[in-house]
């Protein structure tokens, strides 16, 4: 059967699965094996396991069943309601207040960590409870966590910036450094809009319970020690040549356990809690990741997207136009395939025409990552929305609802990027 | 938690249960291996084969939890449907899933184990600095699949005999707790 | 095969690439010598098959065909590894020898697996990177070194350094923040990573030469008739030939490139140089005693060449 008029068949057969009840890993298997009979000569049962092994038997994910712990730990111990006790009388006149917390932990987080998933489900592991406790609206608090995940792969380090770097023959060092500006003008996009909603909305917003001097400001800064402990340890610890982002992971295990163990809050039911709770949401993540690297490799073996970023390309567009067609192509495919697939299953195309039509491949890199990462919140398949699933219980079209607003801010944010291509570039010039 | 079905469902629940700490092992064991191969380094010794054991025993984490957190409502779903549908046909409903999922579950179970067995056949080995037989991690993923694929029938017998779904207690409190309704365990 | 079903075959660089770029070369021999009758859809860099399961893949037919690093599946058998004894074969035309001689060993080898040898192509010679000048080995003691595989971890263990396994992806950030130091790669590699934003100088030492293969389901071989077998085997030869008559061109180029960036590029002095062929003697012992009689024998026909 010809592919590209069977892939929207098999996209609504994927919604009608979802949509059913059947569970999300499940769901991609079904129409994978699906996808593979009717579009592919490939066979099934050979390929499928050979997929989810490589994908998950794989070195550099393990920093996300870690980075899923250390989120399991912290939410255990006493640092999290430090860390917003300490912050609290710091934002009081800051539109929205604490509601920032979810874009400033993921800004630092994703210094981290190179993968979203980890940055979304890390934090909010620890804000979204605290959040709550403090009557802060769920809705936006839920939004702003989902979409400001994504900054992990946005801020160096980055799984997706590698990828692509050495696909286009670009310098990883310059990728990362032309991530920063964009990294933090995302960050204000989104904090803009939680300042701007909370301004329309002041009825959503709980409360001002406390009033205080400025000593007593200064003093609840102790609070911020550990957080700010186990930050300096993490990153220091990257940047200082004694571990690799991957590796990172596992110090950030360690030391959020000295500091729970220290603080309080964690003994041997806590420590063992931890522990299941992180194998249970590793396990659902990785199901999934399992079985998006399948669809991945049917979509490879059918040649879906290849087929249409070669339609584009026989309409030889400029630069403008040529930008437009491929941020709606890759957010198509971002509905259904995750950020790094649709780079690895569409470069070897998209990249010749993003030359031809005079795109510097740095800024070419910097603009692919912004707009395949909003694959991560768009719905039916969109990691962080599934991790926000999990820490709420909340419905995906729930969680979607309220990513919306913030999706569109991120779509404004790639406008932007395209209007002022400096925003990317002007850095790496400066520094190399 | 209302449950039929006695000397099996416990069998069951024991073998999940233990899967699922096996799982919890392993990711305890990815931790301490990458910590070991950053001081072991760091203090100028070689501890090279950390980066592939992590590997395995991440995979192995993850298959061999399938089973157990799929009876704790841990592997996600759009529930919208199912939650507004009156008994009867949310029974359906649960049917469709579980028969879904019992056919991708099964077929790729049986995809896992001969993978492995050809793993075995071939005497294919890790690519890593220390050759370590395929086979071996690999167990850990058909094992933990065909666990998966007995849970999943578990389940389609109890639905199919008109009882709850085990994990159906669970996703409830989750979304009561979720809504508030309810104080979090 | 009928014009409808094209075969898929993985190839391990990206497009840009002059293997790559010979691969596609190879495809349109095959369908031009065909016919038209055997289409090759090409998966460039890893995107459809992971390297360490190319061969697998081919061997199960998930693929039809498909390029790997040959040294990448060393743990199989020793002969797989022939490529990366350090200054066996000093040079192209060196190198080129080996690879007959070995072939033989390697078809066997394969042909266990029921996957059949279409062609050899080279990568650029590996040189050593470093953060600093070298002088002689000692200049090693102490420092991290990356290694992607069992030879090159023994290699750096007998330089006297310590050796770091960096999956390539992490490897400008590892050289960055100093988790490693140094390594020992191609000038194609260096190129590809951009590796003058992170190392001063390149020893062009002229260790080994690495070769990709470029391997067929024999089963899908043998179900062709006899003029598409033939059109495989003489696209096959063609792009054997093409490839070890580009490698030396491409490698001086890339070299230039490595310079042109800012990075120092030498010859190894004496001292460090004899230090290292040491080291090339020993290792052909340790892999002689792995290897046995069978890798004896492809030594041997080597010497009988040279
Ligand atoms: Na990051
Ligand atoms: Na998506």
């Amino acid at each position: 059967m010809d592919p590209i008029t069977f892939s929207p068949f098999l996209g609504v057969l994927l919604l009608l699965f979802l949509g059913g009840g059947i569970w999300v890993a499940v769901s991609l298997l079904l129409i994978s094996i699906i996808g593979m009979w009717s579009v592919t000569s490939a066979p099934v049962t050979l390929v499928m396991p050979q997929t989810y092994w490589s994908a998950l038997s794989g070195w550099t994910l393990t920093a996300l069943p870690l980075f899923v712990w250390m989120g399991e730990i912290l939410f255990r111990s006493r640092l999290s309601d430090d860390l917003f006790q300490g912050l609290a009388p710091w934002v009081t006149r800051l539109p929205g207040r604490l509601l920032h917390v979810n874009v400033l932990g993921c800004g630092v987080f994703a210094a981290v960590s190179g993968s979203s998933a980890a940055t979304a489900a890390t934090v909010g592991r620890m804000s979204l409870p605290e959040l709550k406790a403090r009557g802060y609206d769920e809705r936006i608090s839920v939004g702003s966590l989902a979409a400001s995940g994504t900054l992990g792969l946005l801020i160096p380090p980055s799984i997706m910036m590698i990828v692509y770097g050495v696909s286009a023959n670009v310098s990883i060092g310059r990728l990362f450094i032309a991530g920063v500006f964009p990294g933090l003008m995302l960050m204000a996009l989104l904090m803009g809009y939680i300042a701007i909603w909370a301004l329309l909305h002041p009825g959503k917003m709980p409360a001002l319970v406390e009033r205080m001097t400025w000593r007593e400001r200064l003093y609840r800064l102790r609070l911020l020690l550990p957080v700010v402990f186990l930050i300096v340890a993490v990153i220091g610890s990257i940047y200082g040549g004694y571990a690799t982002p991957t590796e990172a992971a596992s110090l950030g295990v360690a030391g959020s356990l000295i500091i729970a163990f220290v603080s309080g809050g964690m003994d041997r039911v806590a420590f063992r809690e931890s522990l299941y709770g992180a194998t249970r949401t590793s396990c659902m993540i990785g199901f999934i990741i399992g079985s998006a690297a399948f669809l991945t490799s049917v979509m490879g073996y059918s040649g879906i997207p290849r087929a249409l970023a070669n339609l584009i390309n026989s309409y030889g567009l400029t630069a403008y136009p040529l930008l437009a067609a491929l941020t709606l192509l890759f957010l198509i495919l971002g509905c259904f395939l995750d950020g790094i697939s649709i780079i690895v299953l569409t470069i070897s195309i998209v990249l010749p025409m993003a030359q031809a039509a005079g795109i510097d491949p740095l800024w070419f890199g910097v603009y692919m990552v912004l707009v395949v990462e909003i694959a991560q919140i768009t719905p039916p398949v969109g990691f962080n929305l599934f991790v926000v699933q999990l820490l709420t219980g909340r419905n995906i079209f729930y969680v979607a609802k309220a990513t919306a607003p913030f999706f569109v801010m991120m779509l404004i944010g790639v406008a932007i990027l395209i209007t002022f291509p400096a925003i990317a570039t002007w850095l790496p010039a400066q520094m190399m | 938690m209302i449950r039929g079905g006695g000397f099996r469902v416990k069998v069951l629940d024991g073998i999940f249960h233990l899967a699922g700490v096996l799982s919890a092992v392993l990711l305890a064991a990815i931790a301490l291996l990458t910590f070991i191969q950053i001081v072991g380094r760091t203090l100028g010794y070689l501890v090279s084969t950390g980066t592939e054991f992590a590997g395995f025993c991440m995979a192995a984490s993850i298959f061999l939890a399938l089973a157990w957190t799929l009876r704790s409502g841990g592997h996600i779903r759009v529930g919208l449907v199912l939650q507004a549908l009156p008994p009867g046909p949310r029974r359906l409903v649960e049917i469709w899933c579980l028969s879904g999922a019992v056919f991708a579950i099964g077929l790729f179970a049986w995809s896992a184990t001969m993978m492995t067995w050809d793993s075995y056949r071939f005497g294919d080995v890790s690519v890593g600095l220390v050759p370590v037989p395929l086979w071996i991690p690999q167990i850990a993923m058909a094992l933990g699949i065909i666990l998966m694929e007995i849970a999943l029938i578990e389940q389609l017998v109890l639905v199919l005999s008109g009882r709850e779904p085990t994990y159906r207690a669970f996703e409830d409190t989750e979304s009561r707790v979720a809504r508030g309704e309810e104080p979090g365990a | 095969a009928t014009a409808e079903t094209s075969w898929n075959m993985p190839a391990r660089s990206n497009t840009q690439n002059y293997m790559t770029k010979n691969i596609i070369e190879f495809v349109e021999d095959v369908a031009e010598n065909s016919g038209g009758e055997i289409k090759i859809d090409v998966h460039p860099e890893d995107s459809l098959v992971r390297q360490p399961d190319v061969l697998r893949a081919v061997q199960t037919q998930q693929v039809e065909l498909g390029e790997y690093l040959m040294s990448m599946q060393s743990n199989l058998s020793p002969i797989f590894a022939v490529d990366a004894i350090p200054f066996l074969a000093v040079g192209y035309e060196a190198n080129r020898k080996l690879a007959k001689a070995a072939r033989p060993a390697i078809e066997e080898e394969l042909a266990k697996r029921g996957v059949k040898l279409l062609f050899i192509q080279s990568w650029p010679r590996q040189g050593i990177y470093a953060d600093k000048e070298i002088n002689d080995l000692s200049d090693f003691d102490g420092v991290t070194m990356r290694a992607y595989n069992p030879s090159t971890a023994r290699l750096a263990e007998l330089m006297g350094a310590t050796p770091v396994t960096i999956q390539q992806s992490e490897v400008p950030q590892a050289f960055a923040t100093g988790v490693v130091e140094a390594m020992i790669t191609s000038p194609t590699t260096g190129v590809d990573t951009q590796a003058w934003d992170f190392v001063s100088h390149f020893y062009d030492v002229e260790a080994f030469i690495t070769w990709n293969v470029i391997v067929m389901n024999q089963d899908v071989f043998d179900g062709l008739s006899k003029d598409e077998q033939e059109a495989v085997m003489k696209a096959s030869a063609a792009a054997e030939k093409r490839a070890w008559k580009n490698a030396p061109a491409v490698t001086e180029e890339q070299i230039a490139t490595l310079a042109e960036n800012g990075i120092t590029v030498k010859k190894p002095n004496d001292a460090f140089l004899a230090g290292l062929k040491e080291i090339g003697k020993a290792m052909l012992g340790e892999w002689l005693e792995t290897a046995g009689d069978e890798g004896q024998a492809v030594i041997d026909r080597y010497r009988a060449m040279e």
